[in-house]
């Protein structure tokens, strides 16, 4: 094969299920089922897109198998109607080649019982410490009950037509917790020594075995480290996984790693390395003959080829790689590797979203969950080329320019700075966030793909646009820090964050961050001023300072900046900038107090809409739209995602 | 008294080899033929003792088509008296081999056969066994030395035995020796004994010369190769943070060094000085 990925793309055979390739999009909560627990059209149309962009197995998110371990937003196995609900779906994903697998679980201490206020089930009485909802150490007959619920589902499952099941033992789930020492503390023959913390998972292994037959792949999603004090480790899990696959009765064997309790190694930021969970995976492919799924931020098919070659693993898994470009495949199939949209691990849309019980999307990838509307193939070429200027390089501007480009408009990009990315360019200078540039480096490659004229250096004044004839302008001018939230009457200097980027920051100093947004344009900035040997106090009117950034990437921007004695002032607001000093507001308690010995104010995530172009030019030229910051300062997932409907629209 | 050294052509295995897709088995359409070591060490062996017994020839013999004479030269270089070729296909089966060792060992009235403790490329180690079970005679396995001849009827060798330890033993005529490589050197061999090895012809015999017929031959194949696979390749090593830590230090271990280890620069300035500076980078880390 004349490809740089033979052993990714070539077939497997999973029991007598041959996949077209190696790559499988994991199993993940899309929080896309119906209010009902069932499977929706968004979820038939989502599958179908990566199974049309040539993914080789797709394995369905978990489904639970009982009622007291389900989730308010996915789909209730235990119901047959339901199961057989995602037919449709099934039937797509193999109009376009791919298999699919359904994932059964139970929540267990990890259940979201605020849909039906069941008591949760657990190994032990003990809560997960992100639920915290004290569960009901099971009775034998719930164990019982629990393992003929797993068996019940897999029947309706090979009954809907999926190819296989998966059986979660994963970062949630019932069946790690009775693995783990810390959420099983058993002392019957379900706890205490190894073998009897799997007996549950053997139980289920062979039920489940016994109701879809010998010929039926069963796989199982296994967390290989729960990576918290008093769980179990890798080598324990190897020692499970042996056990397991010793039975004969499995497949094989899908790597996931910690849990909800060490959420930042489950869902991995972009500060954790690519590649970062290839050792379990490894080490698990040493110790087993069955076949072995790797995982843990792989999102280049150079990445991936490499782990097969290297043996770690048969398969390849990924999730928000695929999320993020559901043609990841197909790309690398048809030598467009450089095309790939690579998932830079912002974990905004996706976990981010999750965390806040809200179905999932993509920064980066605007159709993603908007598949029906804006998927692969529903993007028309236009019948009347116009021509278009757009003012702004910054990531809606660049994918406005994208879209209008792909679809036969000509384009002309206007950027006033010498390089395009707008505020993207500057973040990336933050520390730990310079793979956020990955957005735009995909954008930028795709205008120059297709011929986009782009003008760098460039102040688009409503002279020189109009020397260009336009048919359409698309403003995308973005945001202007400030003004200043507050009144200045003494001398202390306030900057923005965009200052500190720019390497304007003060150094060795003493340092007051107001930051507006919660999320990483303040998180960021103050670690690249702490890292600057700033002492900074980080002050927020929110409850805590990064509220709005997801978990796992807080956890670890929150441990390094504790390492670097960042300090905290939450419900808080800077209302008077003095001497040296600044006066505080508490929001909650409406008291003032005067924070001395300050060097320098920075204030981050407070943005004013650069929208006087678009003003200016409403009146002169028939057909102006402003788009991103420049209507209202937001997101970068806004941005793009008003660039690719703009886009589609002229 | 004559003493058998059978002779096997391997493929050198310190060449790369291509394995066929279809069969898993070696591609033997592009590979070098060597004696196998073992076997050549065998030679060695048989000559001391001949010389030890002062009577008798070295006979070299090799199973396969003309490409073995090679082999059997290199046995004549390193002191075989007599190199001779039994004319059959390179891929007749093990117990077939073992058969026409047989009746060859019978036909040219060699009381002592040595053999290679097992051949380089199936690592197998059944014919010297094999051949002692179907002469009745005794075998010696593991030869590392010969040691002495006593009363010219039998031989004290020096043998491995489990642990690095050796034992000394001793065996009356006619036996069978499987000799190890292990310490013996194959020497260099001598100039005259050179010239010698590319005169001296080489004797062809076929099956039925020996009296065995092909029907017995194919009557003898009893054990069948059913397939070849592949070991499970075992994963490259890569770092694997240590169970016994603490998950928080595991957590740290994780964060520095996965796949790819992280360590990031932004590089400023005009396209010319970004990529100088990043080639700069890259020759710095050894990377290109």
């Amino acid at each position: 094969m004349a490809n740089d990925f033979p052993r990714m793309l070539s077939p497997i055979k999973i029991k007598n299920v041959s996949l077209r390739n190696r790559v499988v999009f994991l199993p993940h909560l899309t929080f896309y089922a119906s209010e009902n627990r069932e499977p929706t059209e968004r979820h038939r149309y989502y599958f179908a897109e990566r199974a049309k962009g040539g993914v080789g197995l797709i394995v369905t998110e978990c489904q639970s198998v009982h009622p007291n371990g389900g989730h308010m937003k996915v789909v209730d196995a235990s119901d047959r109607k339901r199961v057989l609900q995602w037919r449709d779906t099934i039937g797509d994903c193999h109009d376009y080649g791919a298999k699919i697998f359904a994932q059964l679980t139970h929540f267990g201490n990890q259940t979201f019982n605020r849909f039906n206020w069941l008591p949760l089930w657990a190994p032990s009485d003990i809560p997960d410490a992100s639920v915290r909802n004290i569960p009901k150490a099971m009775e034998i007959e719930d164990i019982k009950a629990t393992v003929e619920s797993f068996a019940k589902s897999a029947t309706y499952v090979r009954e809907a037509g999926f190819d296989g099941v998966e059986i979660k033992v994963a970062h949630d789930g019932l069946l790690r917790q009775f693995l783990s020492p810390y959420s099983n503390r058993r002392r019957d023959e379900y706890g205490g020594s190894p073998e009897n913390r799997t007996r549950i998972v053997l139980d289920v292994l062979r039920s489940v075995r016994q109701a879809v037959g010998d010929d039926y792949p069963i796989g199982m999603r296994l967390s290989l480290d729960e990576l918290i004090p008093g769980g179990y480790t890798l080598d324990d899990a190897k020692g499970f996984a042996v056990t397991f696959a010793r039975t004969g009765l499995l497949d094989y064997i899908s790597g996931d790693i910690a849990s909800w309790m060490s959420i930042p190694l489950m869902v991995a930021p972009m500060a954790v390395p690519l590649g970062y969970a290839t050792y379990a995976v490894s080490a698990i492919k040493e110790v087993v003959d069955i076949n072995v799924i790797a995982f843990g931020r792989i999102n280049d098919p150079y990445q991936a080829e490499m782990l097969l070659a290297d043996g770690h693993a048969d398969m390849i898994g990924m999730a928000r790689q695929l999320l993020c470009d559901p043609e990841f495949v197909a790309k690398a199939e048809q030598g467009r590797a450089d095309e790939i949209r690579a998932c830079v691990a912002c974990n905004q849309e996706c976990i981010g979203k999750l965390l806040m019980l809200d179905a999932i999307g993509c920064i980066h990838n605007p159709a993603a969950g908007r598949e029906k509307l804006m998927g692969a193939g529903t993007l028309p070429k236009t019948t009347q080329p116009r021509k278009v200027v757009v003012v702004g390089g910054g990531p809606g501007g660049l994918k406005a320019a994208e879209i209008a480009a792909a679809r036969g408009h000509h384009v002309t990009i206007m950027e006033k700075a010498p390089e395009l990315g707008g505020q993207i360019a500057q973040a990336v200078k933050a520390a730990n966030r310079d793979e956020l540039g990955g957005v735009i480096r995909y954008l930028v490659k795709q205008i120059a793909r297709l011929g986009v004229d782009v003008r760098l250096n460039t102040e688009a004044t409503k002279d020189l646009i109009l020397r260009e004839k336009p048919d359409v302008v698309v403003v995308a001018t973005g945001a202007i820090p400030g003004p200043p939230p507050f009144a200045i009457k003494g001398n202390t200097p306030v900057l923005f964050d965009i200052d500190v980027l720019a390497g304007l920051d003060p150094i060795n100093q003493n340092v007051a961050l107001l930051d507006m947004d919660s999320h990483f344009q303040g998180g960021s900035v103050a670690e690249t001023l702490a890292g600057r040997n700033n002492h900074v106090h980080v002050i927020t009117p929110t409850l805590y300072a990064g509220a709005d950034i997801d978990a796992g990437s807080l956890i670890l921007l929150r441990q390094r900046l504790a390492a670097k004695s960042v300090t905290y002032i939450p419900n808080s607001v800077i209302t008077e900038i003095g001497d040296r000093s600044v006066a505080l507001l508490n929001v909650l308690t409406g008291e003032i107090e005067t924070l001395d010995g300050i060097d320098a104010v920075i204030v981050a995530g407070h943005y004013k809409a650069n929208d006087a172009l678009y003003k200016e030019l409403k009146s002169v030229i028939g057909e102006v739209h402003a788009i991103g910051d420049c209507v209202a300062p937001r997101r970068i997932e806004m941005a793009i995602y008003e660039g690719e409907n703009i886009g589609r629209s002229l | 008294m004559n003493i058998l050294v059978c002779i096997k052509q391997v493929v050198d295995s310190s060449m790369s080899l291509a394995i066929d897709t279809t069969t898993s088995d070696i591609c033997y359409d592009d590979v070098a033929w060597v004696p196998n070591p073992a076997d050549l060490a065998a030679i060695q062996m048989a000559s001391s003792i001949r010389d030890h017994l002062g009577e008798g020839q070295v006979i070299a013999l090799s199973i396969g088509p003309q490409r073995v004479h090679s082999a059997l030269r290199k046995s004549l270089a390193l002191g075989a008296d007599r190199g001779v070729r039994l004319d059959a296909q390179a891929a007749i089966a093990a117990e077939a081999v073992v058969f026409l060792l047989a009746a060859a060992t019978k036909q040219l009235e060699c009381s002592l056969v040595l053999c290679g403790n097992q051949a380089m490329d199936t690592l197998s180690g059944y014919t010297g066994i094999a051949l002692s079970v179907a002469l009745e005679w005794p075998i010696v396995s593991l030869v590392t030395q010969f040691v002495d001849i006593e009363k010219q009827r039998s031989l004290v060798l020096q043998r491995r035995v489990d642990g690095g330890r050796h034992e000394v033993v001793q065996v009356d005529f006619p036996a069978v020796l499987t000799c190890e490589l292990g310490s013996s050197e194959l020497h260099y061999p001598s100039l005259p004994l050179l010239m010698k090895s590319v005169t001296t012809p080489i004797a062809v015999l076929t099956p039925r010369d020996i009296g065995v017929s092909a029907s017995t031959l194919s009557r003898e194949a009893r054990v069948k190769a059913v397939g070849i696979s592949p070991p499970r390749p075992r994963p490259k090593k890569i770092f694997t943070p240590d169970s016994d830590l603490a998950a928080t230090e595991r957590i740290k271990q994780i964060m520095s060094g996965g796949l790819a280890q992280r360590h990031s620069d932004i590089l400023e300035g005009t396209s010319r000085e970004v990529a100088v500076a990043l080639v700069n980078q890259l020759r710095q880390r050894k990377l290109v």
